[in-house]
């Protein structure tokens, strides 16, 4: 129960000291805003991601993806298909602004929303760590995300749009399709929950960037 | 067998349809009756809590602000598109359609009767609450056609593909259902229970619904007009289709009755001039400021005020004050910082994002008028779904026409994929299946898809069953200081009704909390 008490004035001090530090948007990543959330972390209710601690490399990638209709083209893919066009509007500018932006905001951490089994997901992971990292913190050069710090209802979606062939079917990137490949690995929900469960220890009380 | 009312009821929604049912009950007076608004009169503000921050310049906002300003509060309303009213938009020649990825201009041209309601287009009598604002602020009315006999019912796969004039079908299906009850109640089966008199009451009651012959057999009735000219022959009736081919169309069994929902029923009223003329009423009568492109980013609640940030010209600015009221969609409330409680955050996560999407042509010519058309709505099951004419201007030299008025989340998602070009041609070879040669009257069109505009991501917020038993009393009221707001909050979402029906509830949970 004082735990519980203790974590929850942690949490409302970490809340308070975050508004304390809004920071202004660019003009430019305000439309960004209205679906990926004002402080970039992320809204549920619009299946937009966060993306907050994301690099620029990554960020830009997937927006040269939508761009060539690599992503958000298939049919079962709603939140893809609602960001393609504001994707194709996105001038190298605006996307400078982007990253500027993300270098210094700093929301607070995504709440958890899976509660699979940690333990079980820690040895599923193994099978990640050599592309994205033994901290989920990515590898540039692997073309592979951080983990870390990314909302877990949308590492789900992901998982499960790489497993069905959603995300993937057509795109070009050989990045891509080692993902689609790797997710076939994993035989069911239950496993994605706990892989992205244990992700969730991953993040670290001040956001990974 | 005894007839009972209930039995009775029951009957008619087998034989016509819930609406028959609806009917009948409102004759036998069931139905509860509509409140009537009278202006709320919030008591005088004390001094302790006069300043409101409203989160939100849609319906509910700025009626709540009207209310609280003549009280003696002090207001400030925070908005993050470029204009106030919502999803009470009305778009003429030059405005910004500002949806995401796809922003446009409104190519109409500059005429004060080309305008389109992209939002909320007509108000139903018993709507008490928006027509005493009409009232109160001086926004002039006028009777909007909704339904119209001489539109038509276009099913792509009966009736040869051909529209039927709405007035037919309406005919024709009284006319079956009259010719069946008349039949019953000779053969004495369902009379048992009503005296003699009584059946010959009803028989007349019967015979006048679907103007049958004194035989009690329909065959066909002047309601639908006549095969040739009324004014210097005898008038002489269609031949009614038959039986089996009308029910085999779904849109005859469903669409004919769409003005018998209560919100729809006739007379209907529109602004004169554009719905927006509400919004351009309360901005009139509003002293507090209304604070444009400026989007909320944390809304802080702390034990005697709520401190609200929003970005303004590059900057962040802090606002604190007594009380805040939130018109803000739901759904961007996860991606907008706050510490409302966990509940509060759970019950609004669980308001989902609605679509809703309309086109507006400009057309050349009002073609429909030549077709004996003034005002109302054509029904198709091609992915348009309605066709509007305007009730304004009419033998105007031109018109904006609804193109599409679309709902459900396929059929939206279909028109949400196109660019708005594609968009407008699909809608343009919809309607040529309904008016042949539609499409060469197009000179210019926009497509208002609710879910992909700016600061507004959505329309009609929906609830699941389980979600809303669990959630949505509790966001009936306040969080704290903190009130949520619009017709996100009431059980018409979609509505200016029910929008300033939420800011009265929250107005008076308000005024009973500060009266303490």
């Amino acid at each position: 129960m004082y735990r519980i008490i203790a974590i929850s004035f942690m949490l409302l001090f970490v809340s308070f000291s975050n508004a304390q530090n809004m920071i202004a948007t660019p003009s430019s990543v305000v439309p960004c805003t209205v679906c990926h959330g004002t402080q970039l972390m992320g809204n549920k209710s619009n299946e937009a991601p966060r993306l907050a601690e994301l690099p620029a490399w990554y960020i830009e990638r997937q927006i040269n993806e939508f761009k060539a209709q690599g992503r958000g083209v298939h049919p079962d893919d709603h939140s893809g298909a609602e960001m393609l066009p504001s994707a194709m509007l996105l001038t190298p500018e605006a996307l400078q602004e982007v990253f500027e932006f993300i270098a210094v905001v700093k929301p607070p951490q995504p709440e958890k929303t899976l509660h699979g089994d940690i333990e079980r997901g820690k040895q599923l992971y193994m099978q990640c760590v050599a592309c994205h990292g033994a901290a989920g913190e990515g590898v540039e050069i692997l073309k592979a995300p951080p983990l870390a710090g990314q909302n877990d209802w949308y590492l789900l979606k992901q998982l499960q749009h790489f497993k069905s062939g959603v995300r993937g079917a057509n795109s070009k990137d050989s990045s891509v399709q080692t993902m689609v490949f790797a997710s076939k690995a994993l035989s069911n929900e239950t496993d994605m929950i706990d892989i992205i469960s244990y992700i969730s220890t991953l993040n670290n009380e001040t956001g990974t960037n | 067998m005894h007839l009972s009312r209930r039995h009775f009821l029951n009957m008619l929604a087998a034989a016509g349809g819930s609406s028959l049912v609806y009917n009948a009950s409102l004759a036998m007076d069931f139905m509860s009756k509509d409140a009537k608004l009278t202006s709320l009169n919030l008591p005088p503000a004390n001094d302790k809590n006069k300043s409101i921050v409203i989160l939100g310049a849609g319906i509910a906002g700025l009626a709540t602000a009207y209310e609280l300003e003549k009280a003696g509060y002090n207001c400030t309303i925070i908005e993050a598109s470029h204009r106030a009213g919502g999803r009470n938009l009305t778009l003429r020649h030059g405005d910004l359609v500002d949806e995401l990825g796809n922003p446009s201009i409104c190519n109409f041209d500059d005429n004060h009767e080309l305008y389109m309601n992209c939002g909320p287009a007509r108000l139903p009598g018993h709507h008490q609450r928006i027509l005493h604002y009409c009232k109160a602020l001086k926004v002039p009315l006028r009777i909007f056609a909704n339904s119209n006999r001489l539109a038509y019912l276009h099913d792509s796969k009966n009736f040869g593909g051909k529209p039927v004039r709405i007035g037919e079908h309406m005919a024709d299906g009284r006319g079956f259902v009259a010719e069946l009850a008349h039949k019953s109640l000779t053969t004495g089966q369902l009379d048992a229970g009503l005296t003699e008199e009584d059946i010959a009451k009803f028989k007349q009651f019967i015979a006048a619904f679907g103007d049958l012959k004194e035989s009690g057999l329909y065959e066909g009735t002047e309601r639908a007009g006549s095969t040739v000219d009324r004014m210097l022959f005898h008038a002489k009736p269609k031949a009614p289709k038959s039986l089996t081919e009308l029910i085999n169309s779904p849109l005859f069994s469903r669409l004919q009755f769409m003005s018998e929902a209560y919100d729809w029923g006739e007379p209907l009223m529109t602004p004169e001039g554009g719905m927006d003329k509400i919004v351009d009423g309360f901005m009139g009568a509003l002293k507090s400021p209304v604070i444009l492109n400026a989007q909320v980013k944390s809304i802080y609640q702390g034990d005697n005020e709520v401190e609200v940030s929003y970005v303004k010209d590059g900057k962040v600015v802090k606002h604190k004050a007594n009380y805040c009221f939130n018109n803000i969609p739901a759904h961007f409330m996860s991606g907008i910082y706050n510490n409302l409680s966990e509940n509060y955050r759970t019950a609004l996560g669980a308001l989902k994002r609605g679509k809703l999407f309309k086109i507006g042509f400009q057309m050349k010519e009002r073609f429909w008028e030549d077709e004996g058309i003034y005002g109302g709505i054509s029904y198709t099951d091609l992915p348009v779904t309605q066709i509007w004419y305007p009730s304004n201007d009419i033998f105007g030299e031109k018109g904006i026409m609804l193109g599409a008025y679309v709902w459900g989340n396929e059929q939206n998602e279909y028109f949400e994929r196109m660019t708005p070009k594609q968009r407008l041609i699909v809608a343009a070879e919809n309607g040529e299946k309904i008016h042949p040669g539609y499409a060469k009257y197009i000179e210019t069109g926009v497509s208002i898809p609710w879910s992909r505009m700016n600061h507004m991501m959505g329309c009609g917020s929906r609830m699941s069953e389980d979600d809303h038993k669990k959630y949505f009393s509790l966001l009936q009221q306040p969080d704290g200081r903190h009130f949520m707001i619009g017709d996100q909050i009431s059980y018409h979402p979609g509505w200016q009704e029910g929008a300033l029906a939420s800011a009265e509830n929250a107005l008076s949970i308000f005024s009973q909390q500060v009266g303490k």
